[in-house]
């Protein structure tokens, strides 16, 4: 068998399609037992485990092959900082809004939902960043 | 025996003296793939290829070739 450039470049491009495919539909099939059979979190663990898994996975291995953060927009140093603090922001603010809509006004767990998805998402994105740095000092 | 893609990229870069900011934004490409380019970890599509050639006023036979080396397997 040879190993054909056109189609390793084809079966890559299958697999992409058919792992966005998956990602998309099992984080659909999680907001909709969340959301609309109000299943808990325990209740869907086992699903949230794989799509988080892979997700990390398809994260840092973007990290790995020094893939800057905010590609294919490109940013200078400030907009980057603003991007840092963001979309942390963004994310724990909708994390407290769908606390809100499960269990109410709840401050609390509101806050404690907000602050730990703040922190969590700032931790991923400088730990992304500490890995592009490293790789392009060893690649560039 | 397998080829390696070689290329001159660095040095024609260096005496055109443009930095590989400089090149990434006349081919349309990230500062970082210039950097791979150069350090010869990625190969350039042909389309990127002819763009450098462009820009580096070289053919593509003086800006690429292919080597051979001993398979380590």
């Amino acid at each position: 068998m040879k190993n054909d450039e056109r189609m390793n470049s084809d079966v890559k491009s299958a697999k992409s399609i058919g792992y966005t495919i998956f990602w998309m539909g099992v984080f659909i099939v999680l907001l909709y037992r969340w959301f609309v059979l109000s299943e808990s979190f325990l209740d869907t663990i086992d699903f949230f485990l794989v799509w988080f898994f892979a997700s990390g996975v398809h994260f840092f291995t973007l990290a790995i092959k020094g893939i800057p953060l905010t590609y294919p927009i490109s940013m200078d140093k400030r907009e980057q900082v603003y991007f840092l603090f963001l979309v942390p922001l963004i994310s724990a603010t909708l994390v407290a809004i769908s606390v809100f809509l499960r269990i109410g006004m709840d401050v609390k767990r509101m806050m404690g939902g907000f602050v730990i998805t703040f922190l969590m998402t700032l931790l991923l994105f400088v730990v992304y960043k500490w890995i592009v740095e490293l790789w392009e000092k060893r690649n560039t | 025996m397998i080829n390696i893609l070689k290329n001159s990229v660095k040095q024609s870069r260096s005496e055109k003296h443009i930095t590989q900011e400089e090149l990434a934004e006349k081919v349309g490409v990230t500062r970082q793939t210039i950097g791979l380019i150069e350090k010869e970890k990625y190969n350039p599509t042909i389309t990127l290829g002819l763009k450098l050639c462009k820009v580096l006023n070289q053919s593509l036979d003086q800006l690429f070739w292919l080597e051979e080396e001993e398979n380590e397997k």
